[in-house]
């Protein structure tokens, strides 16, 4: 497994789409704190502690980030017909699906800590420092913990699209569909249901309360609350196990052509 | 019998109702280049695809270096190169890149290997070149590389000479062959191009439509197809006995339907009629025969050669 890893971190960093990725993102970052260090004055008054808390509100672009590295670390196979490689020369699929996995979660993990730290670094040069800034880091580090196992079980859930749908925009759509449009429905259909099936609407919103995005929604609110961790790594696990279940289970019976 | 690398057991792969490959018994012994001769839907990919665990059997089963189970076969695989239709690698990579990257999942020692197969294929001066950049050769060639990477007992190679340039074709079968002199490498190599096949090839088998027709070697192969006088005479004893007494040879062999094929006296027809009369045979038919391997095959088959 660690050659497996090795390699795809290897293939990784070949690729100029990581590269551009994070130019895009970090560039962004420093247009975002030099437009607040700009704006600072009378009327505008951006703190690093504020500009820590901002993060807050931007946690569920994790969710959407691992879309782009798990395309980064699955890098078309279908398309390229590069599967064929390895699973000619006795690399077993579990490997193969659990190597990519894995070389996913270790980019997300390595381009979030580069990302956040960047941003960190612009917040704490560019920005007038206050007494709140340890405190507002300590928020920001308890919204990591509740964070983190959920982007885990994002990552799992856009690799096992991209090993079980073959077309690659498919996949991804499918993944952001999920994410993004289930939870939504099911608000919508328990408040179509409310009135005539209140238990059924009920029961519509518990199982909303397992999606990814849940654990997410109103953290502000929930700041030091432990159960919210442990929702979050309840949650986050399931997915991570399921979808990998359920990938492996289509992968191994794949014909790879 | 010599050490048995690959054995197949009645290999069979079925998609939906379609039996693309049924029953193949298939044997491989070290140091052996077996052709796999068949025409196009023959079932030569989909076997080397089930050997490279690309697809999976249906039915049958398939041993390779002694290993059965699948842990086994896994293992067994890291010893083989393999070449399944046409090669594929990441396009935004280098030939030399892409190689890192197979060399590092496989967990294999040294840089080197990489300059080293890249030269033996003749790819060291593509540089920066992108393989997305590649001519269908060059990516033969590098699908080749990728195959004899890591020094493998086993090479798999599906139409491998596609796409080759002539000098190519002659640079390839010379590095076939040095593979097989000098380190005893066992080649399972498919192809339609048989005038290519009997240049390498010390045994073959014959695939049509999922049947695995005739496995035989090279040498039987050449004896059976050697030229001859194909005589059809009323008496195949005594035409026996007039070629013996009377010619003086043994260089025929007697087939049923009162055929006789004389292997002598190919250039001096009128001799053998000569003496067949004098034993009191009566000549029903004399044709000169030369068959070739496409001969061969087709007649396996049942096809027409076509001018």
């Amino acid at each position: 497994m660690l050659d497996y890893l090795r390699a795809e971190c290897y293939k990784m960093l070949h690729r100029s789409y990581l590269w551009m990725a994070l130019l895009i993102v970090g560039g962004l970052e420093l247009v975002l704190v030099l437009l607040w260090a700009w704006l600072n004055g009378d009327a505008v008054n951006m703190t690093a502690s504020a500009g820590f808390t901002m993060l807050l509100y931007l946690l569920s672009l994790g969710y959407y980030a691992t879309a782009i590295t798990s395309d980064i670390v699955f890098s078309d196979q279908y398309k390229f017909n590069t599967l064929k490689n390895e699973v000619a020369y006795g690399i077993l699929r579990t490997r193969i699906y659990l190597g990519k996995l894995f070389a996913g979660v270790l980019l997300s993990i390595g381009t979030c800590a580069l990302l956040l730290g960047w941003y960190a670094l612009l917040c704490a040069l560019m920005l007038p420092g206050d007494d709140a800034a340890l405190e507002a880091l300590k928020v920001l580090g308890f919204a990591l913990l509740c964070a983190f196992p959920v982007w885990l079980g994002a990552q799992a859930l856009f690799t096992m699209c991209a090993f079980t749908i073959r077309g690659n925009t498919a996949g991804t759509i499918l993944g952001l569909g999920i994410l993004a449009i289930l939870g939504q429905l099911l608000t919508f259909l328990s408040l179509l249901v409310s009135l005539p099936a209140p238990a059924l609407a009920d029961a519509l919103l518990a199982v909303k309360g397992l999606l990814l995005t849940s654990p997410l929604e109103n953290l502000t609110d929930a700041i030091w609350d432990w159960s919210r961790v442990a929702w979050a790594w309840a949650v986050g696990a399931g997915w991570c196990v399921g979808t990998t279940a359920l990938g492996l289970w289509c992968f191994r019976r794949r014909e790879i052509s | 019998m010599s050490e048995p690398i690959l054995v197949t057991r009645g290999l069979t792969k079925k998609y939906g109702t379609n039996l693309a490959v049924e029953d193949v018994e298939l044997r491989l012994e070290k140091g052996q280049i077996y052709g796999l001769v068949g025409r196009n839907g023959a079932g030569k990919t989909t076997i080397i695809r089930m050997l490279t665990a690309q697809t999976v059997p249906t039915s049958g089963e398939i041993e390779l270096f002694g290993e059965t189970t699948e842990k086994g076969l896994s293992a067994a695989r890291a010893r083989l190169g393999a070449m399944v239709e046409i090669p594929s690698f990441y396009p935004y990579l280098t030939a030399a890149e892409n190689l890192e990257y197979y060399r590092r999942q496989r967990g294999i020692p040294g840089r080197d290997c990489v300059s080293r197969v890249l030269d033996q294929v003749g790819l060291r001066g593509t540089g920066k070149k992108k393989f997305k950049q590649f001519s269908l050769g060059m990516k033969q060639r590098l699908g080749l590389a990728l195959a004899l990477m890591d020094n493998p007992d086993l090479l798999l190679l599906d139409e491998p000479i596609n796409g080759l340039d002539p000098e190519g074709i002659v640079e390839f079968r010379n590095l076939l062959l040095e593979l097989n002199r000098q380190r005893e490498t066992t080649i399972l190599i498919s192809s339609h191009i048989l005038s290519e096949l009997s240049n390498v090839a010390t045994h073959y088998g014959f695939l049509d439509k999922g049947h695995m027709l005739e496995q035989i070697s090279a040498q039987k192969l050449r004896e059976k197809c050697r030229a001859c006088l194909q005589l059809t005479v009323d008496d195949a004893s005594r035409a026996a006995l007039a070629l013996e007494q009377r010619l003086d040879t043994r260089e025929y062999e007697v087939l049923p339907g009162n055929v006789l094929r004389l292997y002598a006296f190919l250039d001096r027809p009128q001799v053998v009629t000569a003496a067949l009369v004098e034993e009191g045979v009566a000549l029903i038919g004399a044709e000169s025969k030369n068959t070739d391997l496409e001969d061969y095959f087709l007649g396996l088959i049942g096809g027409v050669r076509h001018a």
